[in-house]
């Protein structure tokens, strides 16, 4: 199958030098740690890492707190902006197409709109899609995978042809052709790209299962007597839960860049709401020529954004992967 | 070989059929018609006769059947778009020019990105290694419609070296062909990167530097070999990707290619050249798998197929 060369990548560290043998020795007769918490040392000591943790950070906070929802959905008012300057759909705050300024600090669109706080608005749209979409695939991809993978037989069969099929279906014409059908909006671009993505998440998680099945110490427990809720509980999940992570982490800025490319072609969000995407497919790329900085900050905030979730992925992974103990 | 190529052939036309029916079944289901969707140009009766001339009065299942049965003949229908074009010849006429494209991004994309992947490790931890690092995790992470973008505004706009779009000089391919091909080529560079380090970290590396060759003949005849196979299923994928065109590329810098049909065909309520897509996506992918899975066993004789 394949990619699995990829995937499968959680054997035992093996010490492949002196100094590796004599680490890891070392590191045994320290007191003992836990994977997960080797795995935090690890990510604390990547430079890069923490510079996407930094960036995913700053845009959950502006997602979180570019309005005071928190406060104002209980008590039933008009929530109020706080990070944002203006609620995302105020008309006529300034000029028409006014460029960034002290006033207007990423200028306005031809709305009179100001950028800025649509920018910070669209992050929520952004993070939260990325988000829910991701969990949907995993959310499908991962019983799916595990059923397969730990079964095998006629359920590996119907799975996969049924990943066969769907990873043989060109997945814009798919997604768009959902979107057709449901109409644009919030919850169903959520929907149509969760359900054209948990083909991957599927694939890793069976052959996380596929291997981990054959392992010694899950042939012990089914020898004394285990049940299967038992084996899949303590054994399995804890073991497939680090790829698990990695690709959940992966899986957020494709299912972002997915929303861009939704809403770009005009199937995604609608306006009023803002989102990265739709301003760069809209007014963006329309007026560019002149109003550059439609099409600038848009384009800044996706690339960060992608920038900022690949870079934190990419730490997880060296951080989770035993085999990258002293790669670096 | 060639009785696992048939039998893998052979077992795509259930894998067609399915598709093909869940795409019918959908398209016919996103509300709205090739003809009443956003103008009103027909009257009723006009309409009607539309309908009847296209099989689109008759039920799904049997619009289906009449589509199978052509396509037994090879014949894909006309597009309803473009009335006087068959949907074999628009994809036909359309799909050189993307192509085009497509194999020029793939160049640049191959020349550029294996290079620098095979570069950065074996400088691994140098200012080389973290520059080409930074190269393609930028590639990786910016969309190719946001690169186009930027590109236009700087090269075009800005410094004027390049007109915006256009596809009829060759002064005219360089941004398209730029802006579509640093996505993959991160890719590439990326994985051959991390391949060619974990090589590099094998046992028969060691014994082929203990046995005192040069370092060169390692990369060249050990390294680089082996590093290859995981790679080709990174790179098969990267084939039909680019060959088939992107809307946003053909859209941003205004290339008349098959690209924007990808998106367009379901705007317009295209039947017949949405399902003939579909079914050109699922063969290239099919026979993607099956190029890069027959390539394993010539590359690594220690794979058999089944």
């Amino acid at each position: 199958m394949q990619s699995e060369t990829f995937t499968r990548r959680t054997a035992l560290p093996v010490a492949e030098t002196f100094e590796e043998a004599a680490a890891a020795s070392e590191a045994a007769l320290r007191k003992p740690r836990s994977l997960w918490r080797d795995a935090a040392r690890r990510f604390a000591r990547n430079r890069l890492a923490l510079v996407g943790t930094f960036i995913v950070a700053v845009l959950l906070t502006m997602a979180i707190f570019a309005d005071d929802w928190f406060i104002a959905l209980p008590l039933g008012r008009t929530p109020q902006p706080l990070i944002a300057r203006t609620p995302y759909n105020k008309g006529f705050f300034g000029p028409t197409g006014a460029f960034p300024s002290r006033e207007y600090w990423m200028g306005t669109d031809l709305n009179g709109r100001d950028l800025y706080s649509r920018i910070v608005f669209g992050a929520r749209i952004s993070l939260s899609i990325g988000l829910l979409a991701s969990f949907l695939a995993l959310a499908v991809g991962v019983p799916l995978g595990a059923i397969a993978g730990w079964w095998g037989g006629r359920a590996d069969f119907l799975v996969m042809r049924l990943v066969d099929i769907m990873s043989a279906i060109p997945t814009l014409l798919f997604a768009y052709m959902i979107m057709a059908r449901l109409g644009a909006g919030f919850w169903n671009v959520m929907l149509a790209i969760g359900l054209t993505s948990w083909i991957n998440v599927c694939r890793l998680t069976r052959a996380q299962f596929l291997s981990l099945r054959e392992k010694e110490f899950i042939e012990a427990e089914r020898m004394i007597g285990a049940s299967a809720w038992r084996i899949f509980r303590l054994h399995l999940l804890p073991n497939a839960l680090a790829p698990i992570i990695i690709a959940l982490t992966f899986g957020i800025p494709v299912a972002i860049f997915a929303e861009a490319s939704l809403s770009f072609l005009g199937v995604g969000i609608n306006p009023p709401m803002p989102s990265w995407g739709q301003m760069l497919g809209r007014d963006g790329i329309t007026n560019m020529t002149y109003f550059w900085h439609l099409a600038f900050f848009p384009a800044l905030m996706i690339a960060l954004t992608m920038l900022g979730f690949t870079l934190m992925g990419d730490g997880l992974r060296d951080a989770l992967d035993p085999r990258m103990i002293d790669a670096r | 070989m060639a009785r696992y190529i048939l039998m893998r052939l052979a077992g795509l036309i259930p894998v067609l059929l399915i598709l093909s029916m869940i795409t019918f079944a959908l398209m016919h289901e996103v509300p709205g018609g090739p003809w009443k969707y956003g103008q009103r140009l027909f009257s009723d009766e006009q309409l009607a006769a539309l309908k009847a001339r296209y099989g689109l009065d008759k039920p799904v299942w049997q619009q289906y059947l009449i589509w199978l049965s052509g396509v037994v003949r090879f014949d894909f229908g006309m597009s309803f778009k473009h009335p006087d074009e068959s949907v074999l010849g628009l994809i036909g006429r359309t799909w050189p020019t993307t192509m085009h494209l497509g194999a020029m991004a793939l160049l640049v994309a191959f020349g550029a990105g294996l290079p620098l992947g095979i570069i950065a490790a074996l400088k691994q931890n140098t200012w080389v290694d973290y520059g080409v690092t930074l190269l393609s995790t930028l590639g990786f992470v910016m969309p190719h419609f946001v690169w186009g973008i930027l590109f236009i505004l700087v090269f075009a706009l800005a410094l004027k070296w390049v007109p915006t779009g256009g596809w009829e000089s060759p002064r005219q391919w360089i941004l398209p062909v730029v802006a579509y091909s640093l996505a993959p080529m991160a890719t590439i560079a990326r994985y051959t990167r991390a391949s060619v380090v974990e090589v590099m970290r094998s046992d028969y590396i060691r014994t082929a530097r203990a046995k005192g060759l040069s370092e060169s003949w390692i990369v060249r005849r050990h390294v680089l070999k082996n590093a290859m196979i995981p790679l080709l299923t990174v790179f098969g994928p990267i084939v039909p990707d680019l060959i088939t065109g992107s809307i946003f590329i053909e859209a941003i810098f205004r290339v008349p290619g098959l690209g924007k049909f990808w998106v367009t065909s379901t705007l317009d309520r295209d039947y017949p050249m949405i399902i003939g897509l579909t079914m050109l996506w699922a063969i290239l992918i099919a026979v993607t798998y099956l190029v890069t899975d027959v390539l394993y066993v010539v590359v690594d004789p220690r794979i058999r197929l089944k």
